[in-house]
């Protein structure tokens, strides 16, 4: 245990990291009903299109994009054959996506670097003469910077007629067609949608690591990331986030368990069954998640909140 | 009064069972018609084949003189053809009032504009909402406008269903038994605001109604339907009169 | 593409004659009956329950740790220590459907909901095994002598995985075709609310099926693990292959599955060969597995023998 804080500042970079996956498996499962076990194929494709670019010395706004744009693409074509049918068939696709994506890192080693994947990918952002506490903290700005922001897209979406699309489509896609909705192209914008943040977060995830390597990328994350949201709350970006701290809090801690008590067991299996278990249980007790899904009319919604904060802000600013 | 949706020998099966056998109907313009039969003799689907639920397998559907069989559901609702469902679909996690305005296109559907344009939509959505409110007066759901929909009757359900319709100006509204599960008192009711609306906007009707004495105060024709098949078609005193349509409520008691 | 095939067929190298053919034949023969004890369970459960189950994988590495420990570990008898790992694996599955299935489903639980805990499932199976025999890779410390039958090379192994998967088909179909249970179990898949309706017992004839597919999963595992070495991810990486099949097939259709675990080990084995011709590393072997899937559903969403009636 080298230094607790440093331990700690991880940690909350990777619930940051993590946020973004929760809110974007958020849009497509707690708003639109689409099951996407593979979500982790889209971080990973991230994660690898922001590596090979870094490592070109592409500056992080360009790859960033890049990697949004490429998982978003790849979610688009690979879900379309599934989005016509029901969920369990866009659930299997999904899952087996996520093996046949570590399948192609795995064997091009000349553009992913095979098994041992990829190393020194320089972080975004360089700022000379810093200490390595100070770097962690510049990381962890830029990391909340974006998620914020797709916390904001998130509640807009959700707080927009075209949420409430989502929402009908959730409830009874006969309803939402035979009102005129095209169905299948909600589907689809959403999933593009929720892949390329999901892209963006493993952009983040790269150069934060600095190395990205195919074992990094096991379905274990798509199943945390599926816990964030089952436990924090199905169609609540709030709930959403909380999951991803809590899981990331719960995780940490198994681990600190097995170096301060020492169990004769070992942590990543114990993490694991634990987080099996507890999601299990939730399904079971409690499939709404902690925070429930608020009933508002959209017009008492996020920007009801926000336009006096941002007039008291502007009259701060301006005296 | 030209008619406004006709078909023509329409077909639909299913494995083995036809469902909808060769129907050939004609709806006039502006008026009200009923659609009776025992349980299990295709009303329903009928309603689904014309509202491009299913593809029919044979035959073909007019809709002010133009083809829509074959049409995707939410293609066939942009002509200006609404359906209400059987069971109400009512969104539980919703208040009433979004219920109601799901049913516009509204620029703001889009994900570009949800984001970026939100001032365009905006002023759409407030007119909208203006009426919404005003539609849901009309049936005397305004009470409940900002109410979680979960917390509605059964019969304020089916208000709700008609007023989703009502609210994208369609041409012709297909009702599929409107006063199930519902008291009297209130069936009553929703069949005046039918008749009102027809009045007062043109709206054409075609009910299916299990309530056949209240069905047959308001519409101008009814069509009976028997496994699949059309087997009767007139004013309501002629149908009732009919021996075939006799037999079949008889023979299903 | 015409100078793909130009290539192709008149290459000067004549690679096809360089293959062993019936060698090619002989390794779909053998995986096509792995494939379908690994296969069958999942088939008629997802069609008999309604949804995937993704535990299934872990039925299969279940089986296989069983059969090492009875074998290896407690030095009990070969055929002994099998059939002991099977019952195992049929505990295992029946134990999965009563404790967390079962009232799931009778809590209302989303499909989604049922295939997340199905995954949960699988993961706490999969690492509890890990806790208790370690993750590396473990060995029946068999040695095979090659059987040759003219120019295909077998193992005593593989014919017996050939001769079991063909005497467990023959029974199955027997099952399914002529006793009451079996005639259950199809109406069942066929329309719930009928069956229930006209006196079967659904909670027996469900718990038949998760008991029976676990308890193949769980023989197919001790057959992969032979074949080669013992790995917590032994079922996992036949999942792909196994839900391929599945769809293919049609969802809970015994036949079905039948015919498509050929087609796909075929088509494998197949693609083995073109992918070594094109100079493409063999992984990608289940890569075929992922197209078929993909075109099955692009193609034919319902699969070769669609058991799912669609009703008015």
């Amino acid at each position: 245990m080298p230094d607790p804080l440093m331990y700690a500042l991880d940690a909350v970079a990777y619930a940051g990291i993590f946020g973004m996956l929760s809110l974007s498996l958020n849009l497509e499962y707690g708003y639109t009903n689409l099951a996407n076990f593979g979500k982790v194929a889209f971080f990973m494709v991230g994660a690898y299109v922001a590596a090979v670019m870094a490592r070109m010395k592409y500056p992080f706004a360009v790859y960033a994009l890049v990697a949004s744009l490429v998982a978003g693409f790849i979610g688009l074509l690979t879900s379309l054959p599934a989005l016509r049918l029901r969920e369990d068939f866009l659930a299997i696709t999904m899952i087996a996506l996520g093996e046949v994506m570590k399948l192609i890192v795995k064997n091009e080693e000349w553009l992913a670097g095979g098994v041992w994947g990829l190393s020194g990918i320089p972080p975004a952002v360089v700022v000379q003469g810093l200490s390595f506490r100070e770097r962690l903290l510049v990381q962890i700005a830029l990391i909340y910077g974006c998620l914020v922001a797709c916390y904001v897209v998130c509640e807009l979406i959700a707080k927009s007629p075209y949420g409430r699309v989502l929402k009908t489509i959730r409830e009874d896609e006969l309803l939402a067609a035979a009102y005129g909705k095209n169905v299948f192209r909600y589907k689809a914008c959403t999933f593009a949608l929720g892949s390329a943040v999901s892209g963006l977060a493993g952009a983040l995830f790269a150069q934060y690591i600095g190395t990205v390597s195919p074992y990094m990328f096991e379905p274990t994350v798509t199943f945390s990331v599926w816990m964030m949201v089952i436990l924090g709350g199905p169609a609540n970006n709030t709930g959403a986030v909380l999951g991803a701290f809590l899981v990331e809090g719960f995780h940490r801690s198994s681990r600190l368990l097995k170096d301060y008590i020492g169990l004769p067991l070992d942590p990543i299996n114990l993490q694991v069954m634990l987080t099996a278990l507890l999601v299990i249980t939730v399904v079971f007790y409690r499939p709404q998640g902690m925070l429930k899904e608020r009933i508002t009319p959209l017009d008492r919604g996020l920007l009801k909140k926000l336009k006096p904060m941002y007039r008291r802000v502007k009259t701060w600013v301006r005296s | 009064m030209g008619s406004i949706l006709n078909t023509d020998n329409l077909v639909k099966r299913f494995g083995g069972l036809t469902a909808v056998d060769k129907v050939t109907l004609n709806v006039e313009e502006e008026s009200i018609v009923g659609l009776i039969g025992p349980n299990g003799s295709g009303k329903t689907t009928l309603f689904n084949v014309l509202t491009g639920v299913y593809r029919p397998d044979a035959g073909k559907i007019f809709f002010r003189r133009e083809r829509i069989d074959g049409l995707q559901p939410h293609q066939v609702y942009i002509k200006g053809l609404v359906r209400t469902f059987q069971t109400p679909k009512i969104i539980q996690k919703m208040t009433v009032l979004d219920n109601v305005m799901l049913a516009v296109r509204n620029p703001g559907e889009s994900l570009l504009a949800a984001l970026f344009r939100r001032r365009r939509w905006m002023g759409f959505e407030n007119r909208l909402r203006e009426r919404a409110l005003e539609i849901l007066r009309f049936l005397g759901l305004d009470k409940h406008a900002y109410t979680p929909a979960s917390e509605l009757s059964g019969g304020q359900m089916k208000l709700l269903e008609i007023a989703r319709a009502l609210i994208s100006e369609p041409k012709m509204m297909l009702l599929d038994e409107p006063t199930a599960g519902v008291n009297p008192v209130l069936a009553y009711t929703i069949f005046d605001r039918v008749e009102e609306l027809r009045k007062r906007f043109g709206i054409t009707f075609f009910i299916i109604e299990h309530r056949i004495e209240l069905l047959m105060k308001y519409v101008d024709k009814v069509y009976v339907m028997h496994q699949g098949k059309l087997i009767a078609e007139g004013g309501p005193n002629d149908v009732m009169n009919n021996p075939d349509v006799v037999k079949v409520y008889l023979g299903s008691v | 593409m015409a100078l793909i095939i130009y290539f192709f067929l008149f290459s000067p190298y004549r690679w096809w004659m360089v293959i062993n053919w019936l060698q090619v034949l002989m390794n779909s023969l053998v995986w096509g009956c792995m494939y379908l004890l690994a296969t069958v369970g999942l088939s008629l459960t997802y069609g008999l329950s309604r949804f995937p189950n993704f535990a299934h994988a872990e039925y299969i590495t279940f089986g296989a740790y069983m059969a090492y420990m009875f074998f290896s570990i407690l030095g009990l008898d070969l055929y002994l220590s099998v059939g002991l790992a099977v019952l195992s694996s049929a505990l295992l599955g029946g134990l999965s459907y009563i404790l967390l299935f079962k009232p799931l489903k009778s809590r209302g639980a989303s499909l989604i909901h049922l295939m997340v805990a199905s995954i949960g499932l699988g993961l706490l199976i999969r690492h509890t095994l890990m806790q208790v025999f370690g993750g590396g890779i473990l060995s029946f410390k068999m040695i095979w002598s090659c059987i040759f039958i003219g120019p295909v090379v077998t193992t005593p192994l593989l014919l017996t995985a050939i001769v079991t998967a063909f005497i467990v088909a023959i029974l199955l179909h027997i099952l399914l075709m002529k006793t009451k249970l079996g005639k259950a179990i199809r109406a069942t898949a066929d329309n719930p609310e009928l069956a229930a309706a006209s006196g079967i017992d659904m909670d027996r004839v469900s718990l038949f099926t998760w008991l029976l597919g676990a308890a193949l999963a769980g023989f197919s595992g001790v057959f992969l693990a032979m074949r080669s070495s013992l790995v917590p991810l032994l079922g996992w990486k036949v999942l792909l292959q196994a839900f391929a099949i599945t769809l293919l097939g049609g969802i809970g259709s015994f036949y079905g599955t039948l015919a498509a675990s050929f087609i796909l080990s075929l088509s494998e084995n197949l693609g083995v060969v073109a992918l070594t011709w094109l100079g493409l590393s063999a992984d990608y072997r289940s890569a075929v597995a992922f197209i078929v899937l993909v075109s099955t559903l692009i193609v034919k969403p319902e699969g070769l023998i669609s058991t799912v009636k669609r009703r008015a």
